[in-house]
């Protein structure tokens, strides 16, 4: 630190991209003003009590695998994991843990506190000060203090501006109860950016005392399976259960009566909602034809009763919510502690941004998390994180640290938000991925621990875990799974699976490529075998089982290389192109692509656009 | 692997030779597959820039041609080209190229060897400004109302198919980003699915031959002893005197081409030298080219003498071509009609009579009563490629749903499917699947 009003970085807001942010930047030696509006809501999960899920367990483990926070903090809060998908292919498991929302946020606190280049700040900045080039130089808060800084890294998440809506009662506030910022937006647009308003919402918080769980499914988790960060080999004890229960006809009837006074069908809301995190009462609108809906309900902490009631997000009146939750079996009685709530916020166009996360005219100024128009702790951490190095970077002179489509889904989260925008909340979907296949839970550290450790973020002894777990990737596929086993020895193991016997001897690596065959059913039958590291082993399985589709994507990769290797110049006038349309050379003009690849994906751009762009830098 | 790209480098239906060029880091790979010498027990032993005289394999015939491979980076694009130099005409030549992209190439499209020579730096300022100047001329053409009739009952139909892909796509799709919400019957009735989708590609793909014929026209050799009054035919039908007319036998010693539109239908008459045992040389070389000329053609037409019995010679010619689509043209009626000549059209090439009927028979063998001009007509390379590309996706996907292969990996030939088709469309798979994905199912909690 230079002195107590000169900071290498200021990041404003600590949510989950904030702490990301400030923390990789402190770790990168940069001085650090973390600046909140409460230090109350330091990580507030503001709404699921879960990290992970489907592609947001992989998130995770890539922010993991590159040295951020996430992954370490959830696997210290967990109250239960489960893996999803198991019953589908290696790529799309996807790891959900229940996380006592308390912890999180204290064990978070106690970080950033804890971090030397970090000072946290309670207070609203209300002003971002540029200098005469346009470049960030600072910020004001609302009590009149002046910090000098070089790079700002933006998260406010949902805080700008936000208007709480329960049926007709609307209140100028935050999340959860905390105070929202009002100046920002305007400091926002006098810089010439273009804001936005989304919409999302939370279901009601009610008193497990009050619940009946016999009257529902209990939902345990999974026993033994690995959690977030690859540091831990295996996870804390977690057993809190979950509760399944469903709407019936009597809720959406409920619904229905009531249908004029909700804010989304009567016109009071006219922001744009996710289409993934539907309101029940969207859901009961929209598909009229199901006769009931999954609710789940969920541990908030084990430091509170409060329980989350996944799926009953609405913004109907009080009254209705109340009747409709107590229409709902184990329910009858329930106490609702804070009610459901929708939730308008102000955020940017995040087209206006470059690869980097950086807004592409106010240099020094990057934004992450839910004001680019994205939802979701983990990719809000995501952006964070990779806004933290490039803010770093940035203050370095170094060239930013952007993740391809097919390295990462960090790298799909940040190309869609920057190439195409979005219209909605944006959630990270495995379809979202066209490389789905390559980019696994299981091996985010070999994708990403070397950018990590390269980059400074990646300690030394978790980029040995790394070199360990890639010498033995080899030694398995090279060496200890090429061995043939002899057909005598074959033959029980293939009576025991009630399959025909090999009319051949088979290596290992033959057996694995069938479907009915799995790593550890070749453990624990073939001695030779019984010493492996079994991690490694599922994941070599998985490479072998996914080998020709695998290949298959190859191809499509390397298609892709060679025009993301075709950088293109930022100072490319489009408009003197000749042969390009018109739409293009507005798109593109707009977007200002880094390199061909970019450019291929802005929708409005065709094939022949490219061909077109391709000659013309060719010529200078 | 970078992709291996095919295409035709002559323009279509014009000259005695085409070329057909094969570039990529698998050209040398697919020229061994399809192509023979005897210099050579394998094509991809091939000394680089060397000609070699050879056959090639196509579907149902094989043709002599000539063969040179070009070792990158010292090739027109940098990457390896193999160049076939193949019999012109349009049939011929789009076979060559079909059979290349049956063996794993893939249709080169709008400048791709100019894209490929690009990234490989061995492009000249002035072939990239004919590219450029290329695009901007066929995005003029595709302002043009009869090409957007054209490819919009095309879209139409590829839209449909499109839409169910997106279907079941989002089904899977939406089983795997909601495990907890989907039931997993989605595979139920997949390979059914699958299966419609697969009848429903071929089913455009079949209409590629007559599409083709409606973009290039066909091909319609004249043939027939010297002086029996080819070109006097072709001067008939064009109204004007483009070949040379003389009583001596043997004065057409070169192939001429020329096109006519009839019924909205493009006609190219290729007008051939006289057919009989020759020894002057020169004349020799045209009698090849004429049988050379008639066998890569749509149709053949055999002119002969209405007034004079059927020669040997004749007979001879005729029994030559028998698999081929085959006219009797019986000319110079005004002498005298003999019995014989019922089998076939008479006309008189002097007086111009009897020009129509022959034109009205030559359409109607292509563009008869059970053709529906509106139906899916595929006219161009891209789209047949596009389409071929599906097809070879969705097998994939069906072969997957029968082996219980993971929804993941199905997804990716569903994706390469529904891309490929949206290669012709304009589809865009990412947020269309997404779209689809939330519309169709209740989905988030």
């Amino acid at each position: 630190m230079k002195n107590n009003t000169t900071y290498d970085a200021i990041v404003i807001g600590a949510g989950h991209a904030g702490v990301e942010a400030g923390l990789s930047l402190a770790r990168l030696n940069k001085s650090v003003l973390l600046v909140t509006l409460s230090l109350d809501s330091i990580s507030n999960m503001a709404c699921n009590p879960n990290i992970g899920g489907t592609a947001k367990g992989h998130l995770v483990r890539e922010i993991d695998a590159l040295g951020g926070q996430m992954g370490i903090s959830a696997d210290e809060a967990v109250l239960q994991l489960r893996m999803l998908n198991l019953s589908k292919g290696a790529a799309v498991h996807s790891l959900r843990g229940q996380e006592d929302k308390i912890m999180y946020h204290l064990n978070m606190k106690k970080i950033v506190e804890n971090e030397p280049n970090i000072t946290i700040l309670q207070g609203e900045v209300v002003n971002i000060l540029t200098a005469d080039d346009g470049s960030v130089c600072g910020v004001t808060t609302d009590m009149g203090n002046t910090y000098n800084t070089c790079t700002i890294v933006l998260c406010c998440g949902v805080y700008l501006n936000s208007d709480i809506i329960i049926g007709e009662w609307r209140k100028a506030e935050g999340p959860s109860g905390f105070s929202r910022a009002t100046s920002l937006t305007e400091s926002l647009i006098s810089h010439g950016m273009t804001i936005r308003r989304f919409k999302t919402g939370t279901p009601a918080r009610v008193d497990k005392k009050t619940i009946d769980f016999s009257k529902m499914t209990e939902q345990m988790g999974d026993k033994d399976i690995y959690p977030f960060s690859f540091i831990n080999d295996k996870s804390k004890p977690c057993d809190v259960s979950c509760y399944l229960t469903y709407t019936n006809e009597n809720t959406h009837q409920i619904i229905r009566d009531n249908i004029h006074r909700s804010p989304l069908y009567n016109g009071t809301i006219k922001s744009i909602g996710p289409r993934y995190c539907p309101s029940i009462e969207d859901k009961v609108m929209r598909f009229a034809d199901k006769d009931r809906h999954q609710i789940f309900i969920e541990p908030e902490s084990m430091f509170t009763d409060e329980m989350y009631v996944q799926g009953m997000s609405s913004s109907l009146p009080i009254d209705v919510q109340l009747e409709m939750y107590r229409s709902i079996a184990g329910m009858e009685n329930v106490n609702i502690m804070r009610y459901a709530y929708a939730i308008e916020y102000d955020c940017i166009d995040s087209t206006e941004l470059d690869s980097s996360l950086m807004v592409k005219n106010i240099k020094g100024l990057f934004t992450a998390g839910q004001i680019n128009g994205s939802s979701g702790y983990e990719e809000a951490a995501a952006q964070g994180l990779i806004a933290g190095i490039n803010a770093s970077l940035y203050i370095d002179k170094k060239p930013p640290f952007i993740l391809t489509r097919d390295k990462a889904y960090i790298g799909v989260l940040i190309d869609d938000l920057v190439t195409k925008g979005t219209n909605e909340p944006y959630r990270m979907m495995t379809a979202r991925a066209e490389f789905r296949l390559n980019l696994r839970q299981e091996n985010a550290d070999i994708r990403l621990t070397v950018d990590g450790y390269e980059l400074g973020l990646v300690s030394k002894d978790r980029y040995d875990r790394y070199l360990r777990k890639t010498e033995l990737i080899e030694l398995y596929i090279n060496d200890i799974l090429n061995k043939h086993v002899q057909i005598t020895d074959l033959t029980d193991f293939f009576n025991s699976i009630g399959e025909s016997i090999p009319s051949r001897s088979l290596s290992y690596k033959d057996m694995l490529k069938r479907a009915t065959i799995s790593a550890d059913m070749i453990m624990s039958t073939f001695k030779e075998l019984s010493e492996l590291d079994v991690r490694v082993l599922r994941e070599v399985e998985t490479m072998i089982k996914y080998e020709g589709y695998l290949t298959k994507q190859d191809a499509s990769i390397r298609e892709l290389k060679k025009l993301e290797d075709r950088q293109i110049p930022s100072d490319t006038d489009y408009s003197i192109i000749e042969g390009l349309r018109l739409e293009a050379k507005q798109k593109l003009a707009k977007i200002a692509p880094l390199n061909l690849g970019q450019a291929s994906r802005i929708s409005g751009v065709s094939p022949a656009d490219i061909t077109v762009l391709m000659i013309s830098l060719f010529k200078k | 692997m970078y992709k291996t790209f095919a295409a035709i480098a002559t323009p279509l239906g014009a000259g005695a030779i085409s070329i057909v060029r094969l570039s990529g880091p698998n050209a040398l790979c697919i020229a061994s597959k399809v192509f023979t010498s005897s210099k050579l027990n394998t094509f991809s032993n091939a000394i680089p820039n060397v000609m070699y005289l050879g056959t090639i394999f196509c579907d149902g015939f094989n043709d002599k041609c000539l063969a040179v491979y070009f070792k990158g980076p010292h090739s027109f694009t940098g990457d390896d080209v193999v160049e076939f130099q193949c019999h012109g005409g349009v049939r011929l030549t789009s076979e060559v190229l079909k059979t290349l992209l049956s063996n794993g190439a893939s249709i080169a499209s709008r400048g791709e060897f100019t894209r490929t020579a690009f990234l490989n730096g061995k492009l000249s300022l002035s072939e990239a400004e004919g590219i450029v100047e290329m695009i901007n001329s066929e995005n003029i053409a595709s302002l043009n109302a009869g090409y957007r009739m054209m490819s919009g009952h095309l879209n139409k139909s590829i839209t449909e198919i499109n839409k169910i892909i997106l279907d079941i796509t989002a089904s899977l799709e939406a089983s795997l980003d909601y495990p907890e919400e989907m039931e997993d019957e989605v595979r139920e009735n997949l390979e059914s699915s699958l299966k419609s989708i697969d009848s429903a590609v071929s089913k455009i793909l079949s209409t590629a031959q007559l599409g083709r014929i409606i973009n290039n026209g066909i091909n319609v050799a004249i043939i027939g002893e010297p002086n029996i009054g080819k070109s006097s035919l072709l001067n008939a039908i064009l109204g004007k005197d483009r070949a040379i007319v003389t009583d001596i036998a043997g004065t057409t010693r070169d192939t001429l081409e020329e096109r006519v539109e009839y019924n909205g239908v493009f006609i190219n008459f290729i007008d051939t030298a006289g057919i009989r045992s020759t020894i002057d040389t020169i004349e020799k070389i045209g009698v090849d080219k004429a049988f050379e000329s008639a066998k890569s053609c749509d149709i053949v037409v055999m002119m002969m003498n209405a007034s004079t019995p059927v020669s040997s010679i004749e007979k001879d010619i005729l029994s030559k071509f028998d698999n081929k689509l085959i006219i009797k043209l019986y000319n110079k009626s005004d002498i005298a009609v003999l019995d014989h000549c019922v089998d076939g059209i008479t006309i008189s090439a002097r007086d111009k009579t009897g020009i129509e009927s022959l034109l009205a028979k030559i359409s109607s063998m292509f563009i008869s009563g059970d053709v529906d001009l509106s139906g899916d007509i595929l006219t161009n390379f891209r789209h047949i490629d596009s389409l071929i590309r599906a097809n070879t996706s969705i097998k994939s996907a069906i072969i997957g749903a029968n082996n219980c292969v993971p929804s993941e990996c199905i997804l990716i030939d569903l994706r390469d499917c529904y891309l490929a088709l949206g290669e012709i469309t304009g589809a865009t798979a990412s947020e269309d699947i997404i779209d689809k994905i939330f519309s169709k199912f209740c989905l988030g909690k």
